[in-house]
């Protein structure tokens, strides 16, 4: 044991000149590492910090499950009519997945891809003598159109104040055509039998039309904990579309269908959305949002007339909050709440989504 | 120098072996550890209030053929079960839980009536509520094999359920206007048994459960009288797999088999009931803020046959003493 710590004494005389210079270097070199590594610029960045793109080869994949209740519709005089009052709220499941990668530190690429699930009833009918029981269904399900773009930030040197485009296309990927209705008739026996009938109509949600979209989004951040942002877009189909309807007849107690084509052209959409941001601790950022979208000029031959869509519109209250679990992991959670609107129905939404990012091609 | 080197190894020697032993943490520290680390049942006199929340709507459902089909009709359900239950701590083996209820319901219905003969169309809503405190439990837990950072452990739940809620109709305008019951009206006791191991930072666990109801008497429908049931035997099995994101924030996946046998009314089985079978998963994400635990999870039925389809929303807030 002596032995040992002298020769570790010896060489701690020989080396004594070198052990500030060997330990500074190794410092130096971990706060060097912890500088330049990607996942370190993950780590040290609060919400409200991060640019309005992703860091130059940051791959993100955002999914999300958002469940709404449709028990509002706001009429064509802006009027509020409760859904739920009449026994024809729906609720919707909505499954999202994004894609973002930094190409730049100043140009990302986005791909969006979104399922949505709601069942719509109508009134249930019923006809005396003899009874019978009438009910309409709705089925809407199936992928929205895939969108593909890019969000460009302008080269400002201002930290406190960004600004990007965020030009794109809907891309036609899936099918507008809904599949055969599914309608049938049944005896309910009972003291007092009835006859059900139920009109079953499937409906798809993509609506297969290529559409441009134009954006901009900006932040600015008021103070060191403290942002507002917002965003703009606008998007325009690029040509008319086509899908078809389709008609019953009954023959005997079976039915029988046909599928009828027919034209339309979905509306132009304004949206726009103004959000207030504050980060309470490092890793927890609460945010207020209103929320607002205009939709208009869009037509369809389904009746076998060309008749303009009604203009509608629609605002929404959304409050929420984003927790940085670790540097890659992100949870946001969002409620969505109805304002007003016009011609069109008012969800109540609850939005869960999980942000996971890193560098994929990156050492560091 | 030698005396340096000296209190080096001693330092070193003193933090291995405390690293060794185990179970060695702070009464604050159990008391702000999360749902995976924390203790199979609560420490002696801890106590645990929490709130909770769950909404869903009737809208799916599993067919006698296991098809998930919309509900027929337009009548649409909300309801919301909220509570509150306070866990203690009786010794560091034993917990005691009650829960009480408040059960949130509303269905709502609108039918056009068309009669020819007369020429005309009656447009009637109907709306029943159902709110008001619900069926009351009392838990009790035991370690039968305490857990601890190596090894599993394993606890049995006795959960006793009271018919402190409304069983009957109240309320009654008409055959379509009243209060709807916000209790099962019958007493059950149920038994469930959790294997759960904990391999840092992840968790397992497989349960268990029975319960059996015990029947009572209770009235269906306005203005009929009351008739002898008995709910079917539920039977449950399953486990969870979890893990921990970070220090503070914890995810679970609860995967579970449940069987419920059909209910009698009048010793008729097939009244009104079915065998009932489902498959549900359900992932929740659990945030721990010192002794503050906010939980959120869906459960998702995935499978099932007479049995409800639609996902149910839940929110967790606890807070530990």
């Amino acid at each position: 044991m002596t032995a040992l710590y002298e020769r570790v004494m010896k060489l701690k005389e020989k080396y004594m000149k070198y052990h500030i210079l060997i330990w500074w270097l190794l410092l130096m070199s971990i706060t060097a590492y912890a500088q330049t590594g990607n996942d370190s610029i993950l780590l040290n960045e609060r919400k409200i910090d991060r640019p309005l793109t992703l860091h130059k080869g940051q791959l993100q994949f955002n999914t999300a499950y958002e469940f709404s209740i449709i028990s509002q519709e706001y009429d064509n005089n802006n009027k509020s009519i409760n859904r739920a009052d009449m026994g024809t709220a729906s609720i919707m499941h909505k499954y999202s997945l994004e894609l973002n990668y930094g190409l730049l530190d100043f140009l990302q690429i986005t791909v969006d891809l979104n399922y949505t699930k709601r069942g719509e009833r109508k009134e249930t009918r019923q006809l005396y003598s003899p009874d019978y029981e009438i009910n309409y269904f709705d089925d809407y399900k199936g992928f929205e159109d895939l969108f593909i773009g890019t969000v460009l930030k302008l080269p400002l040197k201002s930290k406190k104040f960004e600004l990007a485009l965020s030009p794109g296309i809907y891309v036609p990927l899936f099918s507008n055509r809904p599949e055969a209705p599914e309608h049938n008739i049944s005896l309910i026996d009972g003291d007092l039998p009835i006859i059900r009938i139920v009109y079953y109509n499937n409906h798809k949600i993509a609506t297969e039309t290529a559409a441009i979209k134009i954006g901009a989004s900006s932040i600015f951040r008021a103070s060191k904990d403290f942002s507002v942002s917002a965003k703009l877009n606008y998007s325009w189909p690029v040509s008319e579309s086509e899908s078809i309807i389709w008609i019953n007849q009954l023959n005997g107690s079976s039915f029988i269908y046909y599928d009828i084509p027919y034209r339309f052209l979905i509306d132009n959409t304004l949206d726009y959305e103004v959000t207030l941001a504050y980060q309470a601790i490092s890793w927890f950022n609460i945010s207020l949002s209103y929320f607002h979208k205009n939709k208009s000029s869009g037509w369809s031959e389904i009746t076998g007339f060309r008749i303009g869509n009604p203009e509608s519109e629609l605002s929404l209250l959304s409050i929420g909050y984003e927790i940085k679990a670790s540097r890659n992991l992100w949870i946001s959670e969002f409620i969505d709440i109805p304002l007003g609107g016009r011609n069109h129905l008012g969800p109540f939404s609850i939005y869960l989504g999980i942000s996971y990012n890193f560098f994929p091609l990156n050492k560091n | 120098m030698k005396k340096i080197f000296v209190s080096l190894v001693l330092i070193i020697l003193a933090s291995v072996a405390y690293s060794q032993e185990e179970d060695q943490l702070l009464v604050s520290e159990i008391k702000q550890s999360t749902v995976i680390t924390q203790p199979a049942t609560l420490k002696k006199g801890f106590f645990r209030i929490s709130a909770v929340f769950t909404y869903g709507a009737a809208d799916k459902m599993f067919s006698d053929n296991g098809r998930k089909e919309y509900l027929v009709g337009n009548a649409w359900t909300r309801s919301s079960t909220n509570i509150i239950e306070l866990q203690y701590g009786l010794s560091n083996s034993i917990e005691m839980a009650f829960a009480l209820p408040y059960e949130i319901s509303t269905t709502s219905r609108s039918i056009i009536d068309i009669i020819p003969v007369t020429d005309s169309v009656i447009t009637t809503a109907r709306k029943l509520k159902g709110n008001g405190i619900g069926d009351i439990e009392f838990a009790i837990s035991y370690q039968i094999i305490k857990g601890t950072k190596s090894k599993p452990s394993l606890v049995s739940k006795l959960i006793a359920t009271f018919p402190t809620g409304r069983k009957n109709p109240s309320n009654i305008k008409n055959r379509w206007e009243y209060d709807k019951p916000t209790g099962r009206g019958e007493t059950t006791l149920a038994l469930q048994v959790i294997y759960r191991k904990v391999i840092y930072p992840y968790s397992y666990s497989f349960t268990g459960a029975f319960k059996y109801p015990f029947g009572g008497e209770k009235v269906l429908f306005p203005y009929e009288d009351p008739i002898s049931f008995r709910s079917g035997n539920y039977y449950e099995a399953g486990g969870n797999f979890n893990f921990l994101l970070n220090d503070w924030i914890a995810v679970q996946n609860d995967l579970y088999y449940a069987y419920k046998r059909a209910d009698s009314y009048n010793d008729n089985t097939t009244y009104f009931s079915n065998n009932q079978s489902a498959i549900y998963y359900h992932p929740n994400i659990s945030f721990q803020l010192k002794k503050f635990r906010l939980v959120q999870g869906v459960l998702f039925p995935l499978k099932g046959k007479s049995i409800s389809a639609d996902p149910y929303y839940n929110i967790y807030l606890q807070y530990i003493f």
